[in-house]
């Protein structure tokens, strides 16, 4: 037995009687071999005495733990450089996937499609998240993030964390240059002075990445021009039309601001080359694009030849009846010949307008002009007209003036005729629509009735526009339907809230109707509206000023529509001429 | 070779049983069931009775603490303990007397408690009370079971100063790292920030979906309970409560498990509704079973060796120490029974006079203040919803304030009892693209510190530091504030200070002891209403992507002072208006 002593001249029982009286303290063997040996027959004692059924019933809760410990361990302890790598690709798998899906909701949206798309952002800022956290230097992870911080509306820090990505100091993150050059472009967009310079090194740099906007590109290329240097300006130009043809009509009239008429027409012929073959595509915007570049480099009868032949092929594309309206509407003006005492127009164009598309309100700048020549004092025009009627047959734009000259003499059954017979030919002549039906409010007695019947068919016409939603609230306020009138000039309102005439109806009904409290907020509105015309005004002539003046970044701004298209191209095939 | 046998665990149960039985057959005389009358009244109700008002309001302030509802089960499993002990007789002569000083250091507990107006230590003192009464009315129960059984009304009492909250927030943090790690080797890709995680596209708060804090208290609870049912020894007693904080930890990895997997492979949300509370259910039993297995474990491998042995061996001072541990204090049982026949403790009515007068002089306190100022259960503050909406709104700020651009408002109202900041009023501004935003969060119990709440959802705080107030703004008060950055290299700036119902800026230094724990002899004196314990707090935080200036950081310092002094004077006339 370990521990054993050698043999005692003493009585071994006594012996041993007298070590248990005495405590286990007493008792303890301190040399080394004896605690050793102590030890090993403790253990065999506590071996031979153990229930190991109950001993082992830890088992399947300590093979858990080891199994989880383990992976634990090996997920704490494996390279953070590959977990990040790990996370990074997941992210861009799932920014494809993204991708994809997009383009499946462009060619069938349904509902599974968007949910997907919902969730998958979230999903990819936190993959990028959790790059971050692995590793903070991951410029890509870091770009993302403050893109996403950007979109959920904290664009100072986004920017703060895209200077620390792309100093101005060395080249850095090429997407980060860009989106810095983005941000420069849209605050001087707001009106905030901005550095050219440094919108130019990020432009230099940024442009320099595979996913730049095309806006940005043809910025850059117009800047380029601006400094002369036309060719790189042209490669930047030809990028940005790979990506949007489009954007060539911003680099167009930016060079007919600049009175660089050949440049404009190189890049509208280039715009023409690029689209010329898909002229089928797109349900006519290409045909519209097409005529629009034509038109702005002052070539309306090539436009006009090419939109004749687009609404052929696309006979119920309205926006291409409104752009093919506009061409007329500006080949009248174009062709306005003023000589020593008076100016000869040709109704012709401008009766082609209004007879391609009769719900053309820019057609009314158009009467409101030649009112202002004075056709309605000049009784030589006005036999003139009267004959062209009796010559010619119809004449829309000679019934029109017609109708303002008696409404303006005070004959208001003779304006009513005229109206009506042009209604009759054109029943759709929105604008026609809503001056006879303030015609009839004006007769003793009143026509409300017939007044608002045709009101409401120039709104069922065209929605949009805020001017016959007035008319209706003018003729319900004469009606006395005050609250009704309050809707219409609201909704006028919400088309066009720059309407300062409108605003000021709706005050007085508020007003007349004791809604103190919302005439008091449409009050404080009419001064927000009329401050900000003010200023709009007051930079537009600084911009003015200032453009003559300096090198300043140019608008990347785009036609939104095709009225607002066609209002440009107007007004630069005008000041052309 | 003469053999022995070892005094092991079956040896002892023997001996336990032989003292119930002698304890059983114990006959009381009339002495001892007045001693016991006399000691039942003045060693436990009238103390109770004394300390009832605050007493009530630490339960329900318990009540409102989901990691503490097992408390009652926790105080029913004790009393059914110790009765059933059925050794209801006076104690030892030495043990009375250590009772009487325990009651004593109980009493003064609770005189310090009713001075501060602390339910806290009132409830202390109560645990510390009950177990001075149970050392000497159960004589026939060892003083370590007593403790042991005792333990069971102690794991009811929170730790001081928010120290559960900490080892709460300690282990999920512990849970969320593992599980962390766990995912990551398992492909499910997650990221933990603070008190939040996300799995896949859904997130969620870890000490919601785990509840770690309710899980270790309870096992807790449930550890004693099984320690003190088995009759372990105190070594094994020790470990099984040692592997406790594992269990909890084992519990919540296995739920954020659970869930991870449900969300990756079924597509079913585990951390909300139902399921939640099915799963909760399942892991929490299977890790109670997990528990058990580990506890019959540890009881296995410590338990005392019972095998007939050489008595040579007997005369090892290891093996003996080995015994002497193992068996500790289940001997101290055995030995009670030769026990008995000592001399009985008989405390007279004159010898407990003291205790008693002691007790009616608290409760006639307790109760007095709880009639005067306790009219709205004090220190569970809530203004209610009246008054919170004379609070100041969105029109507090006019749209542009100090360079700031007004973008958001909203109304927040916690669900629920809430002691802190159950209303919200937040403003988001737009300062130069970077999100500022304002709150006004009410009602708090004094001063408090925020940037935990931070930290919870992964900011790290880098520097904290008091701000004094400008000089104009009235007595000198200071604001705290406090630079944090998140991993994605963002950086946070907080200003923040309280304000009182009469809009008097807090300072930190005073906040618990001249709101919370205000003496209730100074408040019965200002004749002061619970309601004064209600502060406000203006936090504004400025979100930016690099580190501030100090020209900047001092802007924002201005900013916040305007900003305070702006919500702190409309809640102040508010406030009045309410009065």
């Amino acid at each position: 037995m370990f521990g054993q002593k050698k043999s005692d001249p003493l009585d071994p029982e006594e012996e041993l009687n007298a070590k248990i009286k005495t405590n286990w303290f007493q008792r303890f063997r301190f040399s080394p071999v004896e605690l050793a040996g102590d030890f090993l027959d403790l253990l065999s004692y506590w071996r031979q005495s153990r229930r190991w059924t109950s001993v082992l019933m830890i088992l399947p809760v300590a093979l858990i733990a080891i199994v989880m410990g383990s992976l634990i361990a090996a997920g704490k302890l494996s390279d953070p450089n590959a977990k990040a790598a790990w996370y990074a690709d997941r992210a861009m798998k799932e920014i494809e996937l993204s991708k994809a899906a997009e383009l499946e909701k462009d060619t069938a949206s349904n509902e599974s499609t968007r949910s997907v798309n919902k969730q998958l952002p979230e999903f990819v800022d936190m993959l990028f998240r959790r790059v971050l956290q692995i590793n903070q230097n991951n410029k890509f992870a870091r770009f993302y993030v403050a893109t996403q911080m950007d979109r959920y509306g904290s664009r100072g820090s986004a920017r703060q964390i895209m200077e620390s990505l792309a100093t101005t100091k060395t080249t850095g993150y090429t997407k980060a240059h860009t989106w810095l050059a983005m941000d420069l472009v849209e605050r001087s967009q707001k009106g905030d002075a901005i550095d050219v310079e440094t919108l130019k090194y990020h432009l230099k740099r940024g442009t320099s990445g595979d996913e730049v906007p095309p806006s940005l590109l043809l910025i850059y290329s117009q800047l380029l021009q601006q400094e002369n240097k036309t060719t790189e300006s042209q490669e930047f130009l030809k990028r940005a039309a790979e990506f949007e043809p489009k954007l060539l009509l911003n680099a167009i009239a930016v060079y007919n601001q600049n009175s660089l008429s050949v440049q404009a027409r190189a890049t509208a012929d280039m715009l023409v080359e690029k689209i010329k073959n898909k002229l089928d595509d797109n349900d006519g915007e290409n045909v519209i694009l097409t005529s629009q570049a034509l038109m702005f480099t002052n070539r309306i009868d090539e436009a006009i030849e090419i939109l004749q032949k687009g609404s052929k092929r696309f006979p119920n594309s309205s926006k291409l009846a409104r752009e093919y309206s506009n061409a007329y509407r500006i080949k009248f003006r174009a062709t306005a010949v003023r000589l020593s005492d008076q100016i000869n127009v040709n109704l012709d164009f401008l009766n082609a307008a209004i007879a391609i598309d009769p719900t053309n309100i820019l057609v009314q700048e158009e009467l409101m002009l030649l009112s202002k020549l004075g056709i309605g004092q000049n009784e030589t025009v006005i036999d003139s007209l009267r004959a062209r009627i009796a010559t010619m047959g119809t004449s829309y734009v000679a019934r029109l003036l017609l109708a303002e000259t008696a409404y303006s003499k005070g004959k208001l059954e003779d304006a009513i005729n005229e109206y009506e017979v042009v209604l009759a030919e054109l029943p759709r002549m929105t604008l026609a629509l809503n001056n006879l039906a303030m015609l009839y409010t004006q007769l003793t007695p009143p026509k409300f009735d017939e007044a608002m019947k045709l009101i409401d068919r120039a709104i069922e016409a065209t929605p949009k526009v805020a001017e016959f939603h007035d008319s209706r609230g003018d003729i319900l306020v004469l009606q006395k339907r005050k609250e009704d009138a309050i809707e219409s000039y609201l909704l006028a309102l919400s088309s066009s809230p720059e309407r300062v005439e409108t605003r000021e109806k709706l005050i007085a009904l508020y007003a007349d109707t004791e809604q103190k409290e919302k005439a008091e907020l449409e009050r404080g509105r009419l001064e927000i509206v009329k401050k900000a015309l003010e200023e709009l005004r007051s930079r537009a002539e600084q911009a003015a000023k200032q453009r003559e003046q300096s090198v300043q970044p140019p608008s990347p701004t785009v036609p939104t529509t095709n009225e607002q298209a066609s209002e440009k191209s107007g007004t630069a095939a005008a000041e052309q001429k | 070779m003469s053999k022995t046998v070892f005094s092991g665990a079956s040896e002892e149960s023997d001996s336990i049983e032989i003292a119930e039985k002698r304890s059983a057959q114990f006959v009381m005389d009339s002495s001892a069931v007045s001693t016991l009358r006399l000691w039942l009244f003045s060693g436990l109700l009238l103390p109770l009775l004394g300390v009832a008002p605050l007493l009530y309001m630490q339960s329900r302030r318990l009540i409102g603490q989901q990691a503490f509802w097992y408390f009652p089960v926790s105080i029913a499993l004790g009393v059914w303990l110790l009765c059933g002990t059925g050794s209801y007789r006076p104690a030892s002569l030495n043990r009375g007397r250590v009772a009487v000083v325990l009651l004593w250091i109980g009493l003064a507990t609770a005189a310090f408690g009713i001075y501060w107006y602390s339910p806290w230590v009132i409830h202390v003192a109560s645990v510390v009370v009950l177990l001075a009464w149970s050392l000497a009315a159960f004589g026939g129960t060892a003083w370590t079971r007593v403790f042991a059984i005792g333990s069971l009304f102690m794991v009811t009492v929170p730790f001081p100063s928010g120290r559960d909250v900490q080892v709460s927030n300690w282990l999920q943090s512990i849970s969320s790292w593992c599980c962390n790690g766990l995912l990551d080797v398992l492909g499910i890709p997650n990221i933990v920030e603070g008190d939040n995680m996300q799995i896949a596209e859904s997130k969620f708060r870890v000490s919601v979906a785990c509840a770690g804090l309710d899980s270790v208290f309870a096992f807790l609870a449930i550890g004693i309970a099984v320690i003190a049912i088995r009759r372990c020894s105190f070594l094994s007693g020790l470990i099984t409560l040692l592997t406790i904080p594992f269990f909890a930890v084992f519990e919540n990895i296995l739920r954020l498990l659970v869930i991870a997997i449900g969300l990756v492979y079924f597509k079913a949300d585990f951390s909300i509704g139902w399921l939640h509370a099915e799963v909760a259910v399942a892991v929490f039993l299977a890790t109670v079973l997990s528990f058990w297995l580990a506890h019959k474990t540890i009881v296995a491998i410590f338990e005392p060796i019972t095998r007939v042995t050489n008595r040579e061996t007997e005369k090892s001072g290891l093996i003996d120490l080995y015994q002497k541990v193992t068996r500790w204090p289940v001997n101290v049982e055995g030995q009670l029974a030769t026990g008995i026949g000592l001399s009985i403790w008989r405390p007279s009515w004159v010898s407990l006079s003291g205790p008693a007068a002691a007790c009616l002089f608290f409760g006639a306190i307790t109760f007095y203040s709880a009639m005067r100022i306790t009219d709205n259960d004090a220190l569970i503050v809530d203004i209610g919803e009246g008054k919170a909406a004379l609070l100041p709104s969105d029109e507090a700020f006019p749209e542009q304030f100090g360079g700031l651009k007004k973008v958001d408002f909203r109304n927040i109202t916690q669900p629920g009892m809430s002691t802190q900041g159950k209303y919200s009023r937040l403003w988001r501004f737009d300062d130069q693209g970077n999100k500022v935003f304002v709150s006004l969060d009410f009602p708090f119990p004094g001063w408090q510190p925020i940037w935990s709440l931070y930290q919870s959802n992964g900011w790290k705080i880098l520097e904290i530091k008091p701000t004094e107030a400008p000089a104009n703004s009235g007595p000198a008060w200071t604001a705290e504030e406090f630079k944090m950055q998140n991993q994605y290299g963002l950086y946070g700036y907080v200003w923040f200070a309280f304000f009182d119902e009469n809009g008097i800026p807090i300072n930190r230094k005073n906040d618990s002891e001249q709101l919370v724990r205000k003496n209730i002899f100074e408040r019965l004196k200002n004749r002061e209403m619970p309601v004064s314990q209600q502060t406000y707090q203006v936090q504004v935080f400025f979100e930016s992507g690099k580190e501030l200036s100090e020209v900047e950081a001092e802007r924002n310092r201005k900013l916040f002072f305007a900003i305070f002094d702006q919500v702190r004077q409309q809640s102040q006339s508010a406030l009045m208006k309410a009065k």
